[in-house]
């Protein structure tokens, strides 16, 4: 099974966010990018299908950011067989333009199967899985927890809520939006991620800039004052615990 | 004494195989060829194990008279155990000067006598034989009064010399082929040395009471308790054991290289070999394509050397923290197991059998597989059983070569990998953003300078946990305070820190070290100061000895602090109570630092009472080499609870627990809530005491 | 102005999101349609209130959800009936539906949406980088699929049974020949503690830290009469069984009181807690966006805070 893993990088959720002067996005300056978690998770699966059915997996990232190369080489340490780097320099990008970088590359590649996280936190007009299957003209089936092949199709498993899942018989060549991989993503030693750098793996791929296509304009951006709903309680552990002791005898409990 | 020296002693000597006849003598001659031959073959089988391992500097001129010096008073073996000490003292000496004394008669019979056929030169009579006597028979019989000790010792069935094992269930091993060799090797050597006396008993009757011979106080004794059996029986029973007693013997030598014995060689080359604080640094990876152990050739031959030196005295068992916790891991065990993996390896089956599980040596990897991944995991590397074994093996190294393995597997502990990933991203063990290390500024009235834009005389390079965790925040807050009002000239790399790496080096992920440590020296080096200083002891270790820098310009904040007091620039004032100090791992055991926190505490007006395992035996609170990173649910007692414990039972009076690492800092005060003892004992840094004592000064 | 809201339902019932839904259509403004896709669902969709026309399409080859069918009927019927406004929640389910819907009627599609303005041009506020960020936006031309965050209005305002008007249709694509087929259902093994009939709920994140720690916040729960529940991370780690989970993968709660210790407060987790009656929140970060949606915050160590809560409650 030939397996295409679409890779994010994200603004790292651990930093505290900042505006740009005129808060209409993020300041990017000092930005620090991640591996989307859910990409990571999709990388994970992808890696156990090969495990269990041969095959090969490459690794599509977007030159969005200086982070995306050090993403791609992880993935090849962890043992995909070929990283693609799409652009380099190209900035921020919304999803219908990752998705139609991602849609001319993937035609190339006859790939059985796409696997991309299940969201990034990005997304404003859609989520990228999604919008690449639409351009493929392939089925899709999202918020996927575990696959398991069988003959030239896929059983999924899609989560629902409240633990309630289902699952789907997919017919390849199909695209999949990766919730959780059957385990946790594999850990790979930062040495092996430098061999990885010095090898031959990545192949960077020119790409023009895409024309926005979304149809959306984010004309500001705020972050919500923090407590802003909540009346906060002052003091230390003991005043915190009686005024607690008090609200909850008002709500009628303990 | 007067009589003694009053003894005629021309006559003095014996004759060697009185009574044997030709026969005899080539029964015998060839019986100790053969000996000689097998223990050749035997010794020849581990040096040829030894020679596969790797290459490892350790022949030098200083260790080898260290070595000597070690090995000849005996003072690894009596170090916390002066009864084991004074007795084994008995027992090598005794040996040794036994099988001196037998090598002086083959010298003289043999090579003097027979092979160089000359009589005249032989020496072995008069006032040598009489001096020769005596000393042997002293020798003799401090020998077997040491063996009935050590055998005292071991009938008591102590706890360290329980072989049972920590990682796997009663009923999956056996191990009493190891006790069996315990027991046989003892019994030859009492065997051989009360038959000695025996025989010597025997012959002083059997050639009459010669007068000189009453030097020989314990055969001279035996004589006159078996004299009333009349000269022929006397003569018969000599025979008799000269035979049994040469045959013993005999069969020892041969038997030395199959057995515990070997242990009398292994051990005296180990002493000489070894480095003990090698471990503070770490050797780089060999194979950067293969990091860590794989397989018998990856190990030095000092390492395996040191799986056959091992005579599981169970001091490293005892003192180990994770084994005290309830973890898997025996630094005994480790030894033993990888012993009968480099034994199979090799070929070499030994008589007595260890019943080695089939899940151990059946497995194709060293790591993970023939030594289990928990077990590996659960060191702390804190070098208490380097510190406490007696005969010079080196655990911890060995432990983190493995690790090295596991983690280029992937095989990497759930809290460890985040750790790590964390690390790798923002340079902090936190899952904290870089920009946030020096938020702990806020609220300080003065500024701290940033050694990357303006030059300081020191450094204060503070580590990870000093900088994140609010706990060990205040205490660097109290520090900046103490080094501001002291007059240091100091500054931080504020946001070009990244974690020193110590740790992470010793959890086996050699490339997230290099990584860091390239980052550190990158920030260090747009800097400008002369000196370090640290707060984190571990962070002390790396920089001093793993880093390109100049070891003697770094310290730690102790040292500077003892300095500041000691030139008057701080003045602590009067405390008054007890307090007990707790030897951080990397600040004893590892730098040798054992007297500036006491003298600081000192000043401070309190009393310092020493817990029973202080110093080099300070008790490690079960965070290094990684530890705090991973999970301890499935731990029994944790190791910082143990030790709040001992501190409690100091007694009422001793409120004080002083800790002088930040981890420390943080295992404690979390171990004295989870023990129920925060009312009790108050954990506090140096630091804080001195503040508080300067507080009092100001007040009184 | 007319809206099209998919009504998403599960084992025979609607869910709170498709009520939402249908509010937020209302305020809105104009016709508000709904789509009920599914086999032998006639009836359920008479009961569904709050919408003017109910477009029933009922196929037994959408006897369960079917990412593909679903999808591409809801699709067809978006570009046949041309909508202004096309309204889908961001569910497991929903999401299926939007991008489908989007791009075969070519609409811009925006998705964590929190608001839709309507006056004049379209806009809308969304909700990024894990709840951090509020974006407002503006949408090129006069109509949009939106995929809706939960709780952008309340479920409540449109339960009222019946009113609508509905219409059976054929489905408007061929159902035969789907490449994905529904193989299944599987529900968790129902648990000791139902957390959503509790009263008072504990209910722990990553701040536990390990779950050794989970004794002490079961001391508490037990001290509270409360039941313990967590946020997906301690989930994850097999640390608390599934039917404990809280969020948007797990179980919508609505206690009295919900005492949330050592959670941030992303989106996921706030939407199955948000309509406790009271909520309380401890978090040592004060940043957490728990306290956005909080009625009291403490900013502290929760293993200070919880033995004091103990000492107090026993």
């Amino acid at each position: 099974m030939n397996i295409a893993v679409l890779l994010r990088a994200v603004p790292d959720p651990v930093e505290e966010l900042e505006l740009n002067e005129d808060e209409t996005d993020l300041d990017r300056d000092y930005l620090g990018y991640v591996l989307n978690e859910f990409d990571d998770h999709a990388l994970e699966e992808a890696l156990l299908l090969k495990e269990e059915v041969g095959g090969t997996v490459t690794v599509l990232g977007l030159g969005t950011a200086d982070e995306v190369d050090q993403m791609l080489y992880t993935a090849v340490a962890k043992g995909a067989d070929g990283a693609e780097r799409l652009g380099s320099d190209l900035g921020p990008l919304d999803a219908h333009s990752q998705a139609g970088l991602f849609v001319e590359a993937l035609r190339q590649g006859g790939y059985d199967l796409v696997l991309s996280g299940v969201q990034a936190s990005d997304e404003l007009d859609g989520q990228v899985g999604m919008l690449v299957a639409a351009g493929l003209d392939l089925p899709h089936v999202s918020v996927v927890v575990a696959t398991t092949p069988a003959d030239g199709a896929l059983r999924v498993t899609k989560e629902y809520w409240g633990g309630i899942t289902a699952d789907y018989d997919i017919r390849l060549p199909a695209v999949l939006g990766i919730q959780a991989a059957r385990q946790a993503p594999r850990y790979v030693a930062v040495a092996r991620i430098r061999q990885a750098q010095e090898s031959d793996s990545l192949t960077e791929i020119d790409v023009d800039p895409p024309a926005p296509s979304s149809g959306l304009r984010v004309t500001a951006v705020r972050i919500p004052e923090a407590g802003e709903g909540a009346a906060m309680i002052e003091g230390d552990e003991e005043a915190a615990a009686d005024r607690i002791v008090e609200i909850l005898a008002a709500a009628g409990v303990g | 004494m007067i009589a003694l020296l009053a003894l005629d002693v021309a006559d003095a000597g014996r004759e060697t195989f009185l009574g044997i006849g030709t026969a005899g003598k080539v029964i015998f001659y060839s019986a100790a060829l053969f000996a000689i031959l097998l223990f050749f073959f035997g010794f020849w089988r581990r040096i040829r194990k030894y020679s596969h391992g790797r290459p490892i500097d350790r022949l030098s001129l200083h260790r080898l008279s260290r070595g000597v010096a070690a090995i000849a008073s005996q003072r690894t073996i009596a170090k916390r155990n002066p009864v084991v000490g004074v007795a084994h003292f008995f027992v090598f000496w005794g040996f040794i000067v036994l099988l001196i004394g037998t090598a002086i008669i083959a010298i003289d019979e043999d090579v003097i006598g027979i092979f160089l056929g000359k009589p005249q030169w032989q020496f072995w009579h008069g006032a040598f034989y009489v001096g020769y006597s005596l000393v042997l028979d002293v020798f003799g019989i401090g020998f077997i009064i040491g063996l009935l000790v050590l055998a005292r010792i071991r009938s008591r069935q102590p706890a360290r010399l329980d072989y049972e094992r920590v990682d796997r269930p009663d009923g999956t091993y056996d191990r009493r082929g190891y006790s069996l060799d315990d027991r046989v090797f003892l019994a030859i050597l009492l065997f051989i040395g009360v038959s000695g006396f025996l025989l010597e008993g025997f012959r002083i009757g059997a050639t009459g009471f010669p007068d000189f011979e009453r030097v020989s106080i314990a055969g001279w004794f035996v004589a006159v308790m078996t004299s009333p059996f009349g000269e022929t029986i006397n003569n018969t029973a000599r025979l008799v054991t000269w035979w049994i007693h040469g045959a013993a013997a005999l069969a020892f030598v041969a038997y030395i290289p199959f057995s515990k014995a070997m242990h009398m060689v292994d051990d005296a080359a180990d002493l000489v070999f070894t480095e003990p604080g090698a471990a503070a640094t770490l050797p780089d990876v060999v194979d950067a394509a293969s990091p860590g152990y794989r397989s018998l050739t990856d190990f030095t031959w000092k390492e395996l050397l040191d799986f056959d030196t091992c005579t599981k005295c169970g001091r490293c068992h005892e003192v180990c923290p994770a084994r005290a916790s309830g973890s898997p891991l025996s630094p005994r065990d480790l030894i033993l197991d990888l012993r009968e993996y480099a034994d199979a390896e090799s070929g070499i089956k030994l008589w007595y059998g260890t019943g080695a599980t089939p899940t151990g040596l059946d497995a194709t990897e060293v790591a993970g597989g023939v030594i289990g991944a928990d077990t590996l995991w659960a060191c702390t590397t804190c070098m208490a059983c380097i510190e406490a074994c007696p005969v010079g093996i080196e655990h911890v190294g060995t432990i983190v070569q493995l690790r090295r393995r596991l983690v280029d597997l992937g095989d990497v502990e759930p809290g460890l990998q985040s750790a790590f990933q964390s690390l790798a991203r923002g340079g902090n063990s936190f899952g904290k953003s870089a920009k946030q290390r020096a938020r702990w500024i806020k609220g300080l009235d003065f500024t701290v300078k940033d050694v990357r834009k303006e030059p300081a005389e020191y450094l204060w390079f503070m580590g990870d946990h000093a900088s994140f965790d609010p706990r060990a925040i205040d205490v660097s807050r109290v520090v900046a305070q103490l080094f501001h009002d002291g007059g240091l000239d100091y500054g931080i790399l504020y946001e070009g820190e990244q974690n020193s790496g110590n740790d992470v080096r010793r959890a086996g992920e050699e490339g997230l070290f290099e990584l860091l440590r390239e980052k550190n020296l990158e920030a260090m080096g747009a800097g400008d100061f002369a000196m370090i200083v640290t707060t984190d002891p571990h962070s002390l270790n790396t920089l001093r000895n793993e880093y390109s820098l100049d070891p003697e310009t770094i310290v730690h904040y102790t040292a500077v602090l003892d300095a500041m007091v000691a030139s008057g620039k701080l003045i602590p004032g009067g405390l008054e109570g007890k307090a007990t100090y707790h030897d951080p791992c990397y600040l004893g055991r590892y730098a040798s630092e054992y007297d500036a926190p006491r003298r600081l505490i000192r000043a401070t007006g309190l009393e310092v009472v020493e817990m029973g395992r202080c110093r080099e035996n300070s008790f490690c609170c079960g965070a290094g080499g990684g530890r705090i990173w991973m999970d301890d649910t499935a731990l029994e007692e944790r190791p910082a609870e143990n030790r709040i414990r001992e501190a409690v039972d100091l007694g009422d009076d001793v409120r004080f627990f002083v800790v002088a690492c930040p981890k420390d800092m943080v295992m404690y005060t979390d171990a004295v809530k989870t023990t129920g003892y925060e009312d009790r004992l108050e954990v506090v840094d140096i630091a804080q005491l001195l503040e508080r004592a300067r507080q009092e000064a100001v007040v009184a | 102005m007319d809206t099209l809201v998919f009504a998403e339902h599960l084992q025979g019932s609607f869910t709170d999101s498709t009520y939402e839904l249908l509010a937020l259509a209302r305020r809105l403004g104009g016709n508000v349609n709904a789509a009920v896709i599914g086999s032998d669902i006639e009836d359920l969709a008479g009961t569904l209130g709050g919408a003017d026309t109910i477009v029933v399409v009922d196929d037994p080859a959408l006897a369960a959800f079917n990412p593909e069918g679903h999808a591409a009927v809801f699709a067809a019927l978006a570009a046949e009936r041309t909508p202004q406004i096309v309204l889908v929640p961001y569910t497991s389910q929903g999401m299926e539906v939007a991008a489908a819907t989007a791009s075969r009627c070519g609409l811009p599609l925006v998705s964590f949406t929190q608001e839709i303005r309507a006056d004049g041009g379209l806009e809308a506020t969304c909700r990024l980088y894990a709840g951090k960020v509020e974006a407002d936006v503006e949408i090129d031309g006069d109509r949009a699929v939106f995929a809706v965050l939960s709780g952008a209005a309340s479920a409540d305002d449109r339960r009222a049974d019946g009113a609508g008007v509905v219409e059976l249709v054929a489905s408007p694509v061929d159902l035969s020949g789907l490449a994905v087929s529904f193989a299944g259902l599987a529900e968790p093994e129902a648990g000791d503690v139902d957390i959503t009939a509790q009263d008072v709920l504990v209910a722990v994140g990553r701040g536990i830290e390990s779950e050794d720690n989970l004794e002490e916040a079961q001391e508490l729960a037990d001290a509270l009469g409360a039941a313990l529940a967590a946020s997906r991370p301690i989930i994850d780690q097999g640390w608390l069984p599934k039917d404990r989970q809280v969020g948007k993968s797990g179980l919508k709660v609505t206690p009295k009181v919900y005492l949330a210790l050592g959670i941030s407060g992303a989106p996921e987790h706030i939407e199955g807690m948000r309509d406790a009656a009271t909520i309380i929140a401890v978090n040592s970060d004060p940043q957490a966006p728990i306290f956005g949606v909080a009625h009291y915050g403490w900013v502290g160590d929760l293993f200070d805070l919880i033995p004091e809560l103990v000492d107090r409650l026993e």
